[in-house]
Parts: C-alpha cells; sequence; structure tokens
C-alpha cells in the first residue's frame, strides 16, 4: 500500500521537479548575471530576506527548491540565499495541511510559528553564510 | 530555447535515481513508522523538547499524516510547544534529504544546515513553552482568568 503511496508521490514529484530544474535553466540562461547578483548577490540581508520570502511564496514541495536555489548560487548568489530559499519553501509548502494546522491548533499558533519561523531563517542564514 | 530543454532533460536524468532513492526510502521507512509508537514517544517525551524535535527528524513523510495524531495527543495535555517542534523539525529537516542536497551542494552544506534546523526547532519550542505559560494561544481563557482576578479583588 505504502509502496503504491510511494510511487505516485515519486510521479507527481518528478513531474514538479522536472519543471523546477527547467525554471532554473531559464535561471541559468535567460537572466542576467549582474541583475541577479544585484539582489541576490550584494547585500547580505537583503539577499536573505528576498530569497526566504521567494521560497515561502513558490508554490513547489520539499525536494523542488533544491534546483533553483543552485542555480541562483551558481548565478552569484550567496549560498546563506540559497538555504533561505529551501527554508523559506517548507514554511508554508502544503496549503492542505496548513489549513489543518490552523483547524487543529488556531491561527495562533500558525502565525506565531510563521513569524519565529522567518526571523529564525534569517539568523540561521546568516551563520550558514559564515560557516561555509 | 532547445538547448535549454535538452539541458534540462539531461540535468533531470542525473538527478532522477537519487529522486526515486529518497521519495521510496522515505515511504519504506515511514511503513515501518506508527503512528501509536509517535504517540507513545511524545507523550513520554513531556520534559524533553529535543525529543520532539528528534521524533520529527526521524520520521518521514508529509506532515498532513501526522496532524491528527498530534491533534489528539494535544487533547489528551501535550503542550503546543512541543507540537511546534515536531511540525518545525519535522519539515525542516530529515534525513532522505541528505542525497538530494550533496547532489545539488555538498555533505558540509547538509550538515550545517540540520544543525541549525535541530537548533531552530528546538528554540521555538522553548518559546512557545514560553506564550503557553502566558495564556498566548488561549486568550479567551486569559481573559477570563484576569476577570476572576479582578471580581476577587
Amino acid at each position: 500500500m505504502n509502496i503504491k503511496k510511494g510511487l505516485q508521490q515519486l510521479l507527481f514529484l518528478s513531474a514538479v521537479f522536472f519543471a523546477s530544474i527547467l525554471i532554473s535553466n531559464i535561471v541559468k540562461y535567460y537572466i542576467p548575471s549582474d541583475i541577479l547578483n544585484a539582489v541576490l548577490g550584494k547585500n547580505l540581508m537583503v539577499s536573505i530576506i528576498v530569497s526566504s520570502a521567494l521560497g515561502i511564496i513558490l508554490p513547489l514541495p520539499a525536494y523542488g527548491t533544491y534546483p533553483i536555489a543552485h542555480a541562483l548560487y551558481l548565478k552569484g548568489a550567496f549560498i546563506s540565499a540559497a538555504s533561505a530559499m529551501i527554508w523559506g519553501e517548507v514554511i508554508i509548502s502544503d496549503v492542505a495541511s496548513d489549513i489543518i494546522e490552523i483547524k487543529y491548533f488556531g491561527k495562533r499558533f500558525w502565525l506565531a510559528r510563521l513569524i519565529m519561523l522567518f526571523s529564525m531563517i534569517v539568523l540561521s542564514s546568516i551563520i550558514v553564510e559564515a560557516v561555509l | 530555447m532547445i538547448e535549454v530543454l535538452n539541458n534540462t532533460l539531461n540535468d533531470f536524468l542525473k538527478v532522477f535515481p537519487i529522486l526515486i532513492f529518497s521519495i521510496l526510502g522515505a515511504e519504506i521507512v515511514s511503513r515501518f513508522v506508527h503512528k501509536k509508537g509517535i504517540k507513545m514517544y511524545m507523550q513520554k517525551s513531556k520534559r524533553g523538547l529535543l525529543i520532539s524535535a528528534g521524533i520529527g527528524f526521524l520520521t518521514p513523510g508529509p506532515l498532513i499524516a501526522y496532524l491528527p495524531a498530534l491533534n489528539s495527543l494535544r487533547k489528551k495535555g501535550l503542550p503546543l510547544s512541543y507540537i511546534a517542534t515536531f511540525i518545525t523539525s519535522n519539515s525542516f529537516m530529515g534525513f532522505f534529504r541528505i542525497f538530494i542536497e550533496v547532489f545539488y551542494f555538498n555533505v558540509y552544506f547538509f550538515i550545517t544546515r540540520t544543525m541549525l534546523a535541530f537548533i531552530m526547532s528546538f528554540s521555538l519550542g522553548l518559546i512557545f513553552r514560553q506564550l503557553e505559560k502566558k495564556k498566548f494561544f488561549s486568550p479567551e481563557q486569559k481573559r477570563k482568568n484576569k476577570y476572576h482576578h479582578a471580581k476577587k479583588n
């Protein structure tokens, strides 16, 4: 039963992953490095905040952000920006589970988690930049 | 555009075996993880946010599958701080992410991020514990308490 579920998930994630690799290649080929550099490669704080917000907004599941984050990193974004994007993505990756979370534990719980995690992601990304 | 599509297909074929391994691996592991077992450990771990973070890290699969079990635990009296820690560590970390992260970045990237995610989950639990003490998540209860306190005075 779980293997069948796994195969269904694999098919779905493969399609999403293909789309995500396509986006990353479009970034590689069509977005000029200097524009990307100006937003994600000059000011550390700006790049972390922008990329984590991008991660939250992008409607991709768990593994979907990796190719895009990697493409941005290759184009000159800080490694912390790539990390912040991957972290940001899991805050609101699945709308269904967010709705259930609100239903079970309340709006305050969900909102407090979102706000605190956003600030923790910013802080942790600075550490990532210092360590890596 | 043809070059982009060509590269996309090549990149996809390179990463596809890793994707299969990660997803099927997580599914196989989740077959042996019983939600009742998670309930038992979470109930036992009332003194340790660390254990909640650890369980969240080790349990694969989508978070949505664990939310009903967490809700029933909450009804039995498990503090929200443990639930917040579990949700955060389950979504931020995961053993099977290692293959994808190492493929795109490197092993140090995975280790650093996992350690930081663990710290974030634990810290979030600590903050939530303080907020719970101040009845932040149950404003009605807080209002009632204030009312009774004022009435007594």
